[in-house]
């Protein structure tokens, strides 16, 4: 698949590699609309839905195409949970998330780094933030931000955005932003809101009342000293309690599930499959020599071994949900005579089928391999297509590498000085 | 004069290698040299598999003999007889077609020789190694391993560990393979992004690369279009002619393939109802089928 043709599906001029329905919003995934899908029917009339926007696709196989009377009016009722979660489904499929994208004509910078620098990076970059406290000062208007984190993940966005083209990273980011939003919302709406219970093994001093030991603090003295109390619930409804506390935490979740998505979605992006197996292969090399015994020589190659399969299988499975999701779009399904339980369990059969049918897959695959030779990890050396280009050391690396040294220096630097 | 100037040219590719073999040092050599005896004896173990190959190479690859499948318990009510005194026999270079309706046993025949199937009565017999038969699905998502076409057309190679190392053997046996089945320029494309035909004609390029001496390809067509179909079926009938003179089983659907196909077969309800080649097949079934129109 080219750049050209990652995010369309443009056959026109576009190389025929192009990726299975990776359409950008509002476009259907590939195959388009199914022909004898009715118009709004199997999502219940979503208005939202990308399989029923485009009044066209509708009308040009339900209706002559002679008919000159307008469209009937779109629903404005709203639509079934379970249609926006089949909706979701779709489009989600038809993003080419953790897959490996050809470069087009100029392949950016980060094509060009060694597999190795590009896992060094993500991995600092999720690393490094781990080792500054937790804990700032609450008190402070921007104490709620956990800086090094955010820098971390805005980094891998800068990086993101400067070497995929946007209609392939924009539905990329827009799915692994809802990702690290359900974070969000799970570690602020829960961290905070049950207080632990406290046993003190001794008797408290004089003066403390035993009641306050476990409570969360509705209001702190301000740490600046003038008196002037800033409110720690900042909501508070029913058993949703959100604090600062619970808020910082929150934000950190969120970016660090954001910074490692996208810091493994960008390396597998712009690195063959093969490449990072062969890379991975490279840095455990040591283990390979170092360990004698077979056991873990074994760990090595299956590990390797195991991380091609995986990303041969991250295509099945989208390929998969996408097919019965569009099969049980077509059916016409009346979700919102079903109910919530019934369209609970009808969601529930699907996702049976989804895994029963990857099982199904895995067994065949895994009896293919061994008609086809396959004898053992040990033995196998997989092949990669790009050769020593994809494996070249260059001055790109030196300089990414030499990058990241600096700013973890600096980070340790601002660290012991307590300037973060 | 040119059986003398052919005889001459071999005198000097001997003595070229027998120099080159003197250039080779002796810490290469790691086994220590075979008593005379064994030596004796080994060179006439060679000579008889030399024996053997030859006739192997006149015996056909593959054939079948009476051979008979049951799918339940045979003499019970719900036994079915999926194959039924089904007689066949592929040279080596032979391109056979096997044809007939859904559900008619070609699958269970082509499981049959790959030993997946024991059958209930005859004999089956292929006559290459087991590691040598190549088996293409009809579904080549079942086929395709490797994240990336090139890799999964290297598959076999790099099952066997070979390594792209000094002289780009690997590198030219999947360009080559992946440019008979017109897929130039993807050996770095993500499988997941190709087509059903693309992933199809991958997984017979792959098929090309491993050295099958015996072919078995379940519809492979199925999902190609008429050129790529062609262009598939060039690139195993260039197998079967080439050195390796492999034995193919071509099961299909399209009547105009059998005009490639040196000899073909129609089953019906796991018997065999006709047999001969391609072109003698394609016009007996061509005539049943006018019968029929007119008929009607």
């Amino acid at each position: 698949m080219s750049l050209a043709s990652a995010g369309g599906g443009a056959r026109g001029g576009a190389p025929r590699g192009a990726p299975r329905g990776g359409a950008p919003r509002g476009g259907a995934p590939r195959g388009g609309a199914p022909r004898g899908a009715p118009c709004g029917g199997a999502l219940g009339g979503a208005r939202r839905s990308s399989l029923h926007v485009r009044p066209h696709r509708c009308s040009s196989s339900s209706q002559p195409a002679a008919s000159s009377q307008p469209p009937p009016p779109l629903s404005t009722e709203p639509t079934p949970m379970a249609a926006r979660v089949l909706d979701g489904v779709i489009g989600a499929t038809s993003t080419p998330v953790g897959m490996y994208v050809e470069p087009g004509d100029r392949p950016s910078f980060v094509y060009r780094l060694h597999p190795i620098t590009k896992q060094v990076w993500a991995l600092a970059l999720v690393l490094v933030p781990a080792f500054f406290p937790q804990h700032g000062s609450l008190g402070e208007p921007w104490g709620v931000l956990p800086f090094p984190r955010i820098i971390a993940m805005g980094s891998v966005l800068l990086a993101t955005a400067v070497s995929l083209p946007p209609r392939l990273y924009v539905p990329q980011l827009r799915r692994l932003l809802l990702l690290s939003m359900l974070a969000f919302f799970a570690v602020a709406f829960v961290s905070d809101a049950v207080s632990p219970n406290v046993y003190v093994p001794f008797a408290p001093p004089d003066g403390v009342p035993l009641a306050s030991l476990g409570a969360s603090p509705s209001t702190i003295a301000s740490p600046d000293g003038d008196n002037a109390p800033f409110c720690y619930v900042m909501l508070e409804a029913g058993i949703v309690k959100v604090t600062r506390k619970s808020l910082k935490l929150a934000i950190s979740a969120a970016s660090i599930a954001l910074t490692v998505l996208l810091a493994s979605n960008l390396c597998l992006t712009t690195t063959t499959p093969e490449a990072s197996a062969s890379a991975l292969r490279g840095v455990l090399a040591p283990v390979r020599r170092i360990l004698p015994w077979r056991p873990a020589r074994q760990f090595v190659d299956d590990v390797c071994l195991g991380l091609l399969l995986a990303l041969r299988f991250i295509a099945l499975v989208f390929e998969e949900a996408n097919a019965l999701a569009l099969g049980l779009a077509t059916k016409d399904v009346p979700w919102r005579s079903l109910g919530p339980m019934r369209a609970i369990g009808v969601g529930a059969g699907v996702l049976g089928k989804l895994v029963r049918n990857l099982l199904g897959h895995a067994e065949k695959i895994a009896v293919a391999m061994h008609d086809r030779g396959f004898r053992g990890a040990s033995t196998f050396h997989a092949y990669t297509p790009g050769g020593a280009k994809d494996l070249r050391w260059g001055v790109g690396d030196a300089v990414a590498l030499a990058v990241l040294a600096g700013a973890v220096y600096l980070a340790t630097y601002a660290r012991s000085h307590a300037l973060v | 004069m040119a059986m003398a100037a052919r005889t001459q040219q071999q005198q000097q590719q001997q003595q070229q290698q027998q120099q080159q073999r003197s250039v080779v040092p002796r810490v290469f050599c790691r086994t220590p040299r075979a008593p005379r005896r064994k030596r004796a004896l080994r060179r006439q173990a060679a000579s008889a598999d030399m024996s053997d190959d030859v006739s192997a190479m006149q015996q056909p690859a593959i054939s079948l003999t009476h051979l008979q499948v049951t799918r339940g318990q045979p003499g019970s009510t719900d036994a079915k007889h999926v194959l039924v005194d089904v007689n066949l026999e592929v040279g080596r270079g032979e391109i056979h077609a096997l044809l007939g309706p859904n559900g008619c046993g070609k699958s269970t025949l082509l499981d049959a020789v790959r030993g997946k199937i024991k059958p209930t009565r005859g004999e089956v017999h292929v006559r290459v190694p087991t590691d040598k038969i190549a088996f293409v699905p009809q579904n080549p998502d079942h086929n395709v391993v490797m994240p990336t076409a090139g890799a999964d057309v290297a598959f076999a190679l790099s099952a066997r560990g070979e390594r792209d190392e000094d002289d780009g053997h690997v590198m030219k046996a999947v360009d080559y393979a992946l440019e008979r089945v017109r897929l130039e320029g993807f050996a770095c494309a993500p499988t997941g992004t190709l087509s059903g035909g693309q992933r199809q004609r991958v997984a017979v390029a792959g098929t090309l690369v491993a050295d099958a001496e015996v072919l078995l390809l379940d519809e492979l067509t199925s999902y190609l279009d008429p050129e790529d179909a062609e262009a598939v079926l060039d690139a195993v009938r260039a197998s079967c002619r080439g050195p390796r003179a492999a034995a193919a089983i071509w099961v299909t659907h399209r009547l105009d393939e059998l005009l490639k196909c040196d000899r073909a077969t129609y089953i019906d309800d796991g018997k065999v109802l006709l047999s001969g080649s391609g072109t003698y097949v394609r016009e007996r079934i061509l005539g049943w089928q006018e019968e029929v129109a007119k008929s009607r």
